[in-house]
C-alpha cells in the first residue's frame, strides 16, 4: 500500500488478474490509484489514505465488500465517499443489498473496461447509478 | 359451450363416403336440417346422435367430443400463455382446429405440455444455480476469469503505449485464466450432466420456496384481508380466544370443546382438529392457550377467505395439486397469523424490542414459532422488518418446515448442518441459543434458536419436541437484541458451517456425518 495524501481512487479486490488490469486502466485514465486485497485492510486503508472514491469487490477474504460497505456508511468521515462495488454474481439480489447498505454505484462482472471508466469518471463527478437499478 | 359435433359428424359422413341426403334419410331427418348440423348452428343430442353414432359406425364419446372438449380448453390453456397469448385463439377457431385438424391440435397440446415440463426444469436449473454453493462458487469463478481476460484483451488492443512489461503481464493474464476458464466450465458441464440425470420433477416443497421467495413472503391481499376482519371483530387489536369463539360460532356455526371425545379418526398425537360433519372444533385437554388461539384463528380465517386463499393458491408456477395444497395449508396459517399480530402495530413493537422474540411472545400470548413464524412476514415495502429465514426440526434432525431466506442455502429436506444452533438449541431447551456463522463462500449470519415441548395430556404421552430458528444475514444483525455483546466484526468468532453434509465443502470438518455429494468440488 502506497502512501498517498492525494489518492484518486482505492481498489479493493482479492483476484490478481483483474486487480492489476484495473490499475491499470484506471491509472491510464489519469487517476492515481491505491489498492488493497481484503475488506479489513480496505477499512484501514480508507481511513489512512481518504481517497476520493472505491472500487470495491463483494467477494472478499476477512470481511465482504458488504461489511466494509456498512462499516463505512456508519462512519460520519465516510458516510457520503463515493463507493462504486463489483458484483461478481449478476444477481439482483447482490444489488439490492449494495443499494440498501448505501453503495453509490456498481458495476457487474464481467465488464467491459469502458464500463469502469464511465462509472468512476461519473463517481467522482458525484453522479450514480445504483438506485434506478436495484429497483 | 357447444362442442363442434357438426363438423366432427361432417367428417365421418365424407370418411365413409356418404353424401349428406343419404345419411338423413337413414336416420330420419331431412338433408337441409342435417346441413344445419353439420355447420354447428343446431344443437344435436338425445337419441338422434345415438343414431347417427350407429350409421357412421363411431363411437358416441368420440362423435359427442368429449375428450375433443378436453383438447379445446387445452388449447386455450396454452394459448393463454404468455408467449402465445398475442396469437388471440379464438373459441370458434379452437373448435375448428380440433374438429377438422386433430392431429395437428393434439401435437400442439403435447408440445405445449413439453413445453411447460422443459420450461420447470430450466427454472430447477435456474434455482440451483442460485443458491446451490457449488454452481454459486463455480459461477463466481468463471465470471471473474471472464472479467481478467476481457479486460486484459481490451488493454491489449485499444491502449496503444502499453510498456512492454505490462503487455508480457496481460498476455500471461490472458493465458492462465483462459486455462483457468476452461477447467471451471468443465467443472460446469459436468454438473449440468450429472443435473440431467438425476433430474427429477420439481418438488412441491421447491416450488413454494421459489413462489415465497419471490414474493418476498408478503401477500399484500392477505394483509388487507387480516385488517378488514380485525377491523370488524375487535376494531384492530388481536382478537382474543373468547372473540374467535364467538365469531366462529355466530358466523359458521361452529362450535369449540375442550378435553371431550377424541375423534376416532384423529391421529395419536393430534392435539386438536376440525370435524367437517358436525362442525367441532376439538383440543385435547391441557391445550396451551398460545396454541388455542392460532388454531382457531387458523379455522376462522379459512372458512372467512377460503377463496382469497384458494386464488393465491390457484397460481400458475404451482404445478401440481399437492403444491397447491400446501400453498392453501401455508397461506391460510400466514393469514391468521396476520390476524393474531396486525402488521404496522407488531412491526413497530418488534422494532423497538430490537426483535426480542420472548418479548414478544409475551406481549402477544403467543408462542415462540409464531412470533418467527410472523416475523418472517414482515417485508412490506416501507415498512419491511429484518429478512430472516425460518426452519424448523425435529430432535432426530428432521426438517419439518422452512421459508427461504434468498442466499441462505438451506437443504430441501432431511438434515441440515449439525453445527447450526437449531440442533444445539435441544441441548438447552426453552433458552435461545445464537451463534455467528460463516458459509465456505464467505457470507455470514446470525442464527437464534429456540427448542420447546408441546404440552402433554398424560405422563404415558410422549412430548413433541422441536426447534425453531431465525436466521439473518450478519448485516442486520444489529438491529437484534440478539446481536449484544458479540463481536460481529470478527470472523475468528464465527462457527464455520455449510448447508448440509452433503453440500458444504468442509472436507476435514470433525462433524461431518455423511460424505460430501460426488459433484462437489472444493
Amino acid at each position: 500500500m502506497g502512501e498517498g495524501l492525494d489518492l484518486d481512487i482505492l481498489i479493493v479486490e482479492d483476484e490478481p488478474a483483474i486487480l492489476s488490469s484495473l490499475e491499470f486502466i484506471l491509472r491510464h485514465a489519469g487517476w492515481s490509484i491505491d489498492s488493497t486485497t481484503d475488506g479489513e485492510a480496505a477499512l484501514n486503508a480508507v481511513r489512512q489514505l481518504r481517497p476520493k472514491a472505491v472500487v470495491l469487490d463483494v467477494m472478499l477474504p476477512k470481511k465482504s465488500g458488504f461489511e466494509v460497505l456498512k462499516e463505512l456508511r456508519t462512519d460520519a468521515d465516510t458516510r457520503d465517499l463515493p463507493i462504486l462495488i463489483l458484483t461478481a454474481k449478476g444477481q439482483k439480489q447482490d444489488l439490492r443489498t449494495a443499494a440498501e447498505l448505501g453503495a453509490t454505484s456498481f458495476v457487474s462482472k464481467p465488464y467491459a473496461n469502458s464500463e469502469v471508466v464511465d462509472a468512476v469518471r461519473d463517481l467522482l463527478a458525484g453522479i450514480g447509478n445504483i438506485d434506478a437499478a436495484a429497483t | 359451450m357447444r362442442a363442434p359435433i357438426g363438423l366432427r359428424i361432417r367428417n365421418f359422413r365424407k370418411a365413409k363416403g356418404l353424401s349428406q341426403s343419404g345419411l338423413a334419410k337413414s336416420v330420419g331427418i331431412s338433408p337441409a336440417y342435417l346441413n344445419l348440423i353439420e355447420a354447428n348452428k343446431r344443437d344435436v343430442g338425445g337419441t338422434l346422435v345415438q343414431k347417427l353414432a350407429g350409421e357412421l359406425q363411431v363411437d358416441l364419446h368420440e362423435l359427442t367430443g368429449e375428450t375433443e372438449q378436453r383438447l379445446i380448453s387445452e388449447l386455450q390453456e396454452a394459448f393463454s400463455d404468455p408467449i402465445l397469448e398475442s396469437l388471440k385463439l379464438d373459441t370458434a377457431v379452437a373448435h375448428s382446429a380440433v374438429a377438422t385438424i386433430p392431429e395437428i391440435a393434439r401435437a400442439l397440446h403435447l408440445s405445449y405440455r413439453a413445453y411447460l415440463e422443459a420450461a420447470a426444469s430450466a427454472n430447477a436449473y435456474s434455482h440451483r444455480l442460485k443458491s446451490d454453493p457449488l454452481f454459486s462458487e463455480l459461477l463466481h469463478q468463471m465470471l471473474s476469469r471472464i472479467t481478467a481476460v476481457r479486460s486484459a484483451a481490451e488493454i491489449l488492443e485499444d491502449v496503444p503505449d502499453v510498456d512492454e512489461r505490462s503487455r508480457q503481464t496481460f498476455f500471461a493474464t490472458i493465458t492462465r485464466e483462459s486455462r483457468d476458464l476452461s477447467d471451471s466450465a468443465r467443472a460446469l458441464i459436468g454438473e449440468f450432466d450429472r443435473e440431467v440425470q438425476s433430474h427429477r420433477s420439481v418438488t412441491p416443497a421447491r416450488e413454494i420456496n421459489d413462489l415465497l421467495i419471490e414474493e418476498r413472503n408478503y401477500f399484500p391481499s392477505l394483509e388487507q384481508a387480516a385488517q378488514d376482519m380485525l377491523g370488524e371483530m375487535t376494531g384492530g387489536t388481536p382478537p382474543s380466544v373468547e372473540k374467535l369463539t364467538e365469531v366462529l360460532a355466530t358466523e359458521f356455526d361452529v362450535s369449540v370443546e375442550y378435553g371431550g371425545p377424541v375423534p376416532a379418526s384423529a391421529l395419536p398425537n393430534r392435539r386438536f382438529g376440525f370435524d367437517p360433519q358436525t362442525r367441532r372444533q376439538w383440543f385435547r385437554a391441557g391445550s396451551a392457550v398460545a396454541s388455542v388461539r392460532f388454531q382457531l384463528a387458523r379455522r376462522y380465517v379459512a372458512l372467512r377467505a377460503e377463496s382469497l386463499i384458494a386464488d393465491l393458491a390457484n397460481d400458475p408456477r404451482l404445478t401440481s395439486p399437492r403444491a397447491r395444497e400446501l400453498a392453501v395449508q401455508a397461506l391460510t396459517a400466514n393469514l391468521a397469523g396476520a390476524v393474531l399480530f396486525p402488521y404496522q402495530q407488531f412491526y413497530e413493537e418488534a422494532e423497538s424490542c430490537q426483535y426480542d422474540l420472548d418479548f414478544l411472545a409475551q406481549r402477544y400470548s403467543a408462542s415462540f414459532e409464531q412470533v418467527a413464524h410472523r416475523l418472517v412476514t414482515l417485508r412490506k415495502p416501507g415498512a419491511e422488518g429484518i429478512p430472516f429465514g425460518f426452519l424448523r426440526a425435529d430432535p432426530a434432525g428432521y426438517l419439518s418446515k422452512q421459508f427461504p431466506l434468498p442466499g441462505l442455502v438451506m437443504p430441501n429436506a432431511g438434515h441440515a448442518c449439525p453445527l447450526w444452533a437449531l440442533y444445539g438449541a435441544f441441548q438447552n431447551a426453552h433458552s435461545i441459543s445464537r451463534q455467528t456463522v460463516s458459509f465456505s463462500d464467505g457470507s455470514r449470519y446470525l442464527f437464534i434458536a429456540k427448542a420447546a415441548a408441546k404440552r402433554v395430556s398424560a405422563y404415558a404421552e410422549q412430548p413433541v419436541v422441536s426447534s425453531v430458528m431465525l436466521a439473518c444475514d450478519l448485516l442486520h444483525a444489529d438491529r437484534m437484541i440478539y446481536a449484544q455483546g458479540l463481536d460481529l466484526g470478527n470472523t475468528d468468532a464465527d462457527v464455520p458451517v455449510g448447508p448440509s453434509c452433503r453440500l458444504c465443502v468442509r472436507h476435514s470438518c470433525a462433524h461431518r456425518q455423511e460424505p460430501v455429494a460426488a459433484n462437489i468440488v472444493g
